[in-house]
């Protein structure tokens, strides 16, 4: 390969990793915040920033800026890269039991992100020297010669491939341990590219050197699934309902050892992760198993009855309508089906799932195949598996209920679920008198505004709706009819098997509704997202 | 010497102490609120309570103690009409006022649990009501005690209690076989602070007084749940409720029958 052509993708190929990496940190990150708004922002802003430093101290830390210095380099990134993801979590599960246990009950929020943004500035930095490294080789240097107009263009273009190959290939299909590695991996193969081209420029000693993260790959692979269960576990237990003192790390590595591992699924949408059975989440429930999706509770083993209980029965009893025809928006876990195929009368049923590997999980994960009594292999449900925005607004198909189940909006990505163009969207596919339900939170302690049903109402308000009402004391849902006649159950024509907690959940919540302030301003839109603050 | 009761870890841990435990689970025109979520002002439509509280009765007659086998067709009468009732007045009553006029109560006394208590109130006594108040006290062959303000019903002391209200507060009288065996006055004691410290303070809603002729007994009424080794015996049903409908005990009420000190201020 000419010299000038290695260089070149020795350039891309640093700066693939080095956008891989920020990429890698705010994935890991957002398990610590649930707002990936703040955390893109905030990763993105420091790895920059810490770039920005980086290449303007490489001339006063380098002082022999050539190709031994650019090897040795990416052999210390590509050490790091490896360590990444170890490094952040082992902090976390630090700071987690011996601090934030005694204090804030979890290292959460802010504070993690920010705390944790030591390790974007670290990567930073290191990856900041590498530009003016190579700057330097390609203006000194007759055999790799390229001026920096051309090396920042191959740095834009592996800094776009890095970008595209993140969020499409490593981030959906491997676990945040294994992309660290494997990213690691590519920033070795840089390095030997390095020691290829300029051979005669680098130390004997030195190119035995990529040993030592071929090396690392090979340990942090055997302890990543033991890694990643210490952070699970200690992420999702309440240590505190167990009376674990931690004391010493000994003895919190004894207690986990005695707890099932959580179970979890990569998908290119979500991450999926199943609490084992008698497992003491923080939230208290001690439930048979808790579902999560991207780190929020889902439902629990003893909860899911009264969620889909009440959105499917509770909202055919409040509008006195079953419906013939029905849309489910996301819904994966086959749970609302379940429902569904329950009341008679029920003749279609077409569901929109984006992503198809939790219909497959709920098909045949033994936990799913229970509790949707394997409501996906009678095939009386027509799946597509689409963008649900995208569906809404393409079909020619009408119908008389649509219940949605989306998760709640911490991203500009969901927020468009809840948005006026969506519902506006929504009434073209509803019959007359048609109806549809949301699970969304009427009561939260926030005081700021607006309130998650401030901006509910003034949505669905601005989408034409008129006919709103609440319903659900403890699993709180929005139903929406475009019939007139107000809301009301009529308990004496529930089913008798509803479960007892669906019963007392069986509230409408009117009166808290009525209390949301409706305001152009606060219209949730495509163009204008609102930010959805909840406690 | 710091006294053993002052926190509830000690009062559960310390075997010196005869306790009683009485946990209310109980129902109120604000239940759903009160129990599920504490800051809503919501006032659930016609037919909630006696849906939830039907439930509620139907379940616990099942599982612990079937009080409509035990009850005369009056008294269960007086029973349903008062969840009638219940269901009723929640639609104008503030539900951040209303009181609560339905208990299951669970009592524990060492490690013997009774569940045979339920206790019902009435705080107006409509005419439909007042029918099937009168009936059964008839029935119990009590003349007319005045202002009736609630009845609870002890299965398994063979007892039933009449309340009524008087200058200062609340009058139980108990009855077995049909005779009057005692008459207490229940006064809830303000400006109540425990020797010591608050630690314990912290969990208390009220301290009540109950007075006899014969014997005096104090009562610290709490929503604080117990330590980790809250006794099993009360812990198995109290997870069963939990999990059955998502509830948990509103109150409790503690007794120390040798020791309890308590300065007035």
């Amino acid at each position: 390969m000419p010299h000038k052509l290695l260089f070149k993708t020795i350039v891309i190929l640093v700066s693939f990793c080095g956008i891989s990496y920020q990429f890698l940190i705010n994935r890991v990150l957002i398990q610590f915040s649930q707002n990936e708004i703040l955390n893109q922002s905030v990763t993105l802003g420091f790895y920059l920033l810490a770039m920005g430093i980086g290449a303007a101290a490489a001339d006063r830390v380098f002082k022999n800026k050539n190709a031994q210095t650019v090897y040795l380099l990416e052999i210390g990134i590509s050490i790091l890269g490896m360590v990444l993801v170890p490094l952040i979590y082992s902090l976390h599960i630090f700071i987690n039991i011996f601090i934030a246990n005694k204090t804030l009950g979890l290292f959460y929020g802010p504070q993690a992100v920010f705390t944790m943004q030591i390790f974007t500035v670290i990567v930073g930095l290191i990856t900041g020297f590498e530009l003016p490294l190579l700057m330097s080789i390609g203006q000194n240097s007759v055999r790799f010669k390229a001026s920096n107009a051309s090396i920042l263009a191959f740095s834009y273009f592996g800094s776009l491939a890095g970008a595209l190959y993140s969020a499409g290939i490593f981030l959906p299909s491997l676990d945040f341990l294994s992309q660290g590695v494997l990213i690691g991996l590519m920033t070795l193969l840089a390095a030997t590219l390095v020691a290829v081209m300029a051979i005669d420029q680098i130390k004997k000693i030195y190119c035995l050197l990529v040993l030592i993260p071929i090396a690392l790959s090979s340990f942090v692979i055997q302890v990543t699934p033991k890694l990643e269960q210490l952070f699970l576990k200690n992420y999702y237990m309440n240590m505190k309902v167990f009376e674990i003192s931690p004391n010493s790390f000994e003895t919190v590595l004894k207690f986990f050892s005695t707890v099932d591992d959580v179970e979890r699924y990569m998908t290119p949408y979500q991450v999926v992760d199943i609490t084992p059975r008698d497992f003491m989440t923080r939230s208290g429930k001690n439930s048979n198993f808790i579902f999560f999706l991207n780190n929020q509770v889902q439902f629990g083993g003893d909860e899911y009855l009264r969620y889909h209980e009440t959105m499917v029965h509770g909202a055919i009893n409040l509008t006195g309508k079953i419906p013939k025809n029905v849309l489910v928006l996301g819904g994966g876990d086959g749970l609302i089906l379940t429902e569904l195929r329950r009341v008679l009368g029920v003749e279609s049923i077409i569901q929109v799932e984006l992503d198809p590997h939790i219909i497959e999980l709920a098909t045949y994960h033994p936990i799913f195949k229970a509790i949707n009594q394997s409501v996906y292999q009678d095939g009386k449900a027509k799946v597509y598996y689409q963008d649900a925005f995208s569906y809404i607004r393409k079909t020619q198909e009408k119908f008389d209920a649509v219940f949605i189940d989306f998760p709640f909006p911490t991203s500009y990505d969901l927020s468009k679920l809840y948005s006026v163009e969506f519902y506006r969207s929504l009434r073209k596919v509803l019959n007359d008198d048609a109806y549809f339900v949301f699970d969304a939170p009427v009561f939260d302690k926030t005081e700021y505004r607006p309130k998650p049903k401030d901006i509910f109402a003034s949505t669905l308000r601005a989408s034409g709706f008129q006919n709103i009402s609440a319903f659900g004391l403890a699993e709180s849902f929005y139903i929406v009819s475009l019939g007139k006649k107000s809301l009301q159950f009529d308990y004496d024509r529930l089913p008798p098997w509803m479960s007892n907690q669906t019963i007392i959940n069986l509230a409408v919540l009117n009166e808290s509704l009525d209390e949301a302030e409706v305001s152009e301003a606060y219209v949730n839109s495509i163009f204008k997202p609102q930010k959805f603050v909840f406690k | 010497m710091l006294i053993p009761y002052l926190n509830l870890r000690n009062l559960f841990l310390n075997r010196f102490f005869v306790l009683v435990i009485v946990i209310f689970i109980f129902f109120q025109p604000q239940v759903g609120k009160a129990m599920l979520i504490a800051s809503t002002h919501e006032r659930p439509g016609p037919g909630y309570y006696k849906a939830v509280l039907t439930r509620l009765y139907t379940w616990y007659n099942k599982e612990y103690f079937d009080f409509d086998k035990r009850f005369s067709s009056r008294e269960s009468k007086l029973v349903h009409s008062v969840i009638e009732d219940i269901d009723k007045t929640s639609q104008y009553l503030d539900p951040k006022t209303g009181l609560p006029r339905f208990r299951l109560a669970m009592d524990l006394v060492g490690d013997k649990v009774s569940y045979g208590n339920l206790w019902i109130s009435f705080p107006s006594v409509p005419i439909g009501l007042k029918k099937h108040v009168d009936e059964v006290l008839k029935s119990w062959k009590i003349a007319d005690i005045g202002q009736i303000y609630g009845i609870e019903w002890s299965f398994e002391n063979d007892e039933v209690s009449l309340f009524s209200l008087v200058k200062g507060g609340l009058q139980q009288d108990v009855y077995k076989n049909k005779k009057q065996i005692e008459s207490y006055a229940w006064q809830r004691l303000e400006h109540v602070q425990l020797e010591g410290n608050e630690i314990f303070a912290l969990g208390i809603q009220e301290v009540w007084e109950v007075k006899s002729e014969k014997k005096s007994r104090k009562y610290i009424g709490t929503d604080m749940f117990p330590s980790k080794e809250f006794n099993e015996v009360i812990k198995s049903p109290l997870v069963k409720i939990s999990k059955e409908f998502g509830l948990r005990p509103q109150f409790i009420l503690f007794q120390d029958r040798d020791h309890f000190r308590i300065y007035y201020q």
